[in-house]
């Protein structure tokens, strides 16, 4: 499937500077969650730092606009900006990940019609913003991109799974460049729900906003990442680590690299209580030394949708400045309550 | 690149107001028959008008062999009993779809929406009485999920498509690409839609639901009326289906996707007209070629001129007849372009324009033949279904009735 990853942008508890998930992670700084109940649940949550929608974005167009779009435009932003003018958009796809879309909108709008003096009384202008596919929509239009525009409602694995439908839009020849990512809201129910939805064990992990995406095309440049496969495998709940074990195996078959190569891997088994059979798993596949381990949930917290995204990312950041990392591949795997399970298989640029 | 292998439908699963399962479903959607009825499955006081096309007595529990009812929500159990249908259609079995890596792709506009509407009236007071499994039932990933979960597949590619209104057709095409290049023989795709406050209130806010009846291209036209239901098709590679000698009811000859990057939510007949197009290059066939059109429809003003528009743009003055069953069926959302599909297949191979019901006379501003209230036979060869959805995002379908060559097994 090889793909080239031509650039990649993110918005998080940490701001959106490039190379802000390893800084993090080697300051070994924790950020400040903010907690404000009972708005939010007990951990609190992380905000995207310095985000500012009419700062960023202007004043119109912005007011009924939730933040996961916000965010996901001016990311998006950042990426054209860096792929520079000559992008041809009406070749570009957008493929965005979320959840369930903003879910805050989506409770408010139901809440202000049961609770008004007519159920119909709702706010027309806010109807839009409660479509799962707002966020998508809003990016094309604020950037012109006319390409195909794809919400994947994959929760945990949706960038895994956007990662799937870039390669194929791209072997298809719908699209010459995917922007591919996705992006959650800080909403009180966003974060209640998550909260309620965790094992036990995970409850004190914030809940966090943030965004990334990643510039996808069929130009390999070998002193950029490429992305060599992607899998996924629905693993039995009660025992994930066989199912998570095949996943990891068939996408390192599928990418074509021998385990041994592998420079660092990164899991979000933690964000669901499931990092006991993920860490069994990635044991089997790259033996028991296995290679370096990173938790980018640590730097930014659970960014539910775009936690997959924030793992590569921060591997990336990495790699980056590691010269030992060069050609090497990365592994990123997740896998979701509801036994879900993806891998990805990035090489490193040199 | 390597040589497009040829895709076809070899099950359909359609869950219906007006009929469930093809047989069903067919008889209904080519005599006619309307699915409107007051809505129950929610409160509508204090809404002036409240008719939907609600599927009646609709329990789970008769459909989900492996997933438990009670862990997933109205949409996702639409999804299992359609996939069921589908695979039971295509005379496969679930043994047979475990030899290989199945994508799973489908299509909704909310998702779990009156999972959420629930959990908003409980939480108005907090988020405290809460349960986890509550908290886990309203996910749209557990629309492909549960379909694998209740066929014990693991191996899969599941992909919940939240395209809003032409979602259907995303996973239609999303199969459609999987198995042409090469990546899945077998794939099942589709869309699924439940009822919701939420959705309905925000429609009938901007005056958009249907006083009396939904009447697509009417001068009378008042609206849509909501809809739910799902609908999965079977598709397959056609050696696959001939090494198993399996019935073909169609061939996906196309796929058009783009973006209107306009407006959030009014559609634009110029980028739906440039859809259009993609769709027939990609199927390498002219306008002329093609002999039904199973429209988006909705019934809205504003939607039916702009997409008649978009047709005419593209056909001529001479576009052939178009159709809306969302006259019978309501607006299913996220599902609408899934079963508009499966109607689709059904007319090509029963060689009968479906009706669009309700009419009372032709909108001057949407001069289209709409097979006006009672269906007839048509030497139909080539069909294109429209999906059109909020944020000008634009799918565009065509499928083709099997040349006895392909009906007979090689």
């Amino acid at each position: 499937m090889r793909l080239g990853i031509d650039g990649s942008a993110s918005w998080s508890v940490l701001g959106s500077e490039p190379g802000a998930v390893a800084a993090a992670r080697e300051s070994g700084r924790s950020p400040i969650a903010q907690h404000d109940p009972p708005r939010t649940p007990p951990p609190g949550v992380f905000r995207a730092a310095g985000f500012d929608v009419r700062a960023e974005l202007g004043a119109r167009g912005t007011r009924s606009m939730d933040r996961a779009t916000s965010l996901a435009i001016a990311t998006t932003g950042r990426l054209l900006k860096a792929a520079g003018p000559d992008l041809d958009r009406a070749r570009t796809a957008v493929i965005l990940g979320t959840t369930t879309g903003s879910v805050g909108s989506i409770m408010d709008f139901t809440a202000s019609t049961l609770s008004g003096a007519k159920p119909y009384l709702v706010n027309p202008g806010k109807f839009p913003v409660t479509v799962m596919n707002y966020a998508a929509g809003q990016c094309a239009i604020w950037h012109e991109i006319t390409g195909p525009n794809v919400t994947v409602a994959g929760g945990r694995n949706a960038v895994a799974l956007g990662l799937i439908y870039a390669a194929r839009m791209l072997r298809s020849g719908r699209a010459e460049h995917v922007l591919c990512g996705a992006s959650e809201e800080d909403s009180p129910q966003r974060a209640w729900l998550e909260w309620r939805a965790r094992a036990a064990c995970v409850e004190s992990i914030p809940v966090a906003e943030g965004c990334v995406m990643f510039h996808l095309s069929r130009r390999i440049d070998p002193a950029r990442p490429s992305l060599l496969a992607a899998r996924t495998e629905l693993c039995e709940l009660d025992a994930p680590e066989e199912g998570i074990t095949r996943c990891i195996r068939s996408a390192v078959r599928d990418a074509g690299v021998p385990p041994g190569e592998v420079w660092a891997v990164a899991g979000n088994g933690a964000l669901d209580g499931l990092e006991e059979g993920e860490n069994r798993a990635l044991r089997e596949v790259f033996g028991p030394a296995g290679s370096r381990r990173i938790r980018a949930h640590e730097a930014v917290g659970d960014t539910s949708a775009a936690s997959a995204g924030f793992q590569l990312l921060a591997l990336l950041e990495l790699a980056a400045g590691s010269p030992e990392s060069s050609g090497r591949p990365i592994v990123v795997t997740s896998i979701d309550r509801y036994g879900l399970a993806s891998a990805l298989v990035v090489r490193c640029g040199s | 690149m390597t040589p497009r292998r040829r895709v076809v439908v070899t099950g359909l699963g359609p869950v219906s107001c007006i009929g469930v399962g093809r047989d069903a479903f067919g008889k209904a959607i080519l005599s006619g028959r309307s699915g409107q009825r007051p809505i129950t499955s929610f409160d509508t006081t204090g809404f002036d008008h409240a008719d939907a096309c609600e599927i009646a007595d609709f329990d789970p529990r008769e459909w989900c062999e492996h997933v438990d009812p009670h862990s997933i929500g109205r949409a996702a159990g639409f999804a299992v009993a359609a996939a069921g249908l589908a695979l039971a259609d295509a005379r496969l079995t679930p043994e047979d779809l475990r030899r290989q890596r199945v994508p799973i792709a489908v299509g909704t506009c909310d998702g779990e929406a009156a999972e959420l509407d629930d959990l908003t009236a409980r939480t108005m007071a907090g988020f405290n009485t809460v349960g986890i499994e509550e908290a886990r039932r309203y996910s749209p990933v557990q629309l492909p999920l549960s379909i694998a979960r209740d066929l014990r597949l693991a191996s899969i590619e599941p992909v919940p498509i939240g395209t809003a209104c032409a979602a259907g057709n995303y996973a239609i095409g999303y199969a459609f690409d999987a198995i042409r290049c090469g990546d899945a023989d077998v794939a099942l795709c589709g869309g699924a839609e439940a009822l919701s406050r939420k959705l309905f209130s925000g429609f009938y806010r901007v005056g958009t639901i249907a006083a009396d009846a939904c009447r697509p291209f009417d001068a009378h036209r008042s609206g849509i009326l909501t809809g739910e239901g799902a609908g999965i098709l079977v598709l397959e590679d056609l050696e696959h289906a001939r090494a198993r000698d399996a019935t073909v009811h169609a061939e996906v000859i196309g796929f058009g996707v783009g973006c209107d990057a306009r407006h959030p939510v009014a559609p634009d007949s110029d980028s739906v007209a440039a859809c259009i197009r993609l769709a027939h290059d990609d199927a390498g066939i002219e306008a002329g070629d093609v002999d039904l059109i199973s429209a988006h429809g909705t019934g809205t003003p504003v939607n039916d001129v702009t997409e008649v528009a978009a047709i005419r743009q593209v056909f001529g003055d001479r576009p052939p007849p178009t159709i809306s069953i969302k006259s019978m069926i309501g607006h299913a959302m996220g599902a609408a372009s899934a079963i508009a599909a499966i109607a689709a297949i059904i007319a090509l191979e029963a060689r009968f324009l479906p009706p669009t019901i309700n009419h009372i006379r032709t909108d001057p501003q949407c001069p289209i033949d709409c097979v006006p209230n009672v269906g007839r036979p048509a030497p139909l060869d080539i069909v294109q279904n429209n999906g059109l959805a909020f944020g000008g995002n634009n799918a565009v379908l065509l499928l083709r009735r099997p040349s006895s060559r392909e009906e007979a097994p090689a």
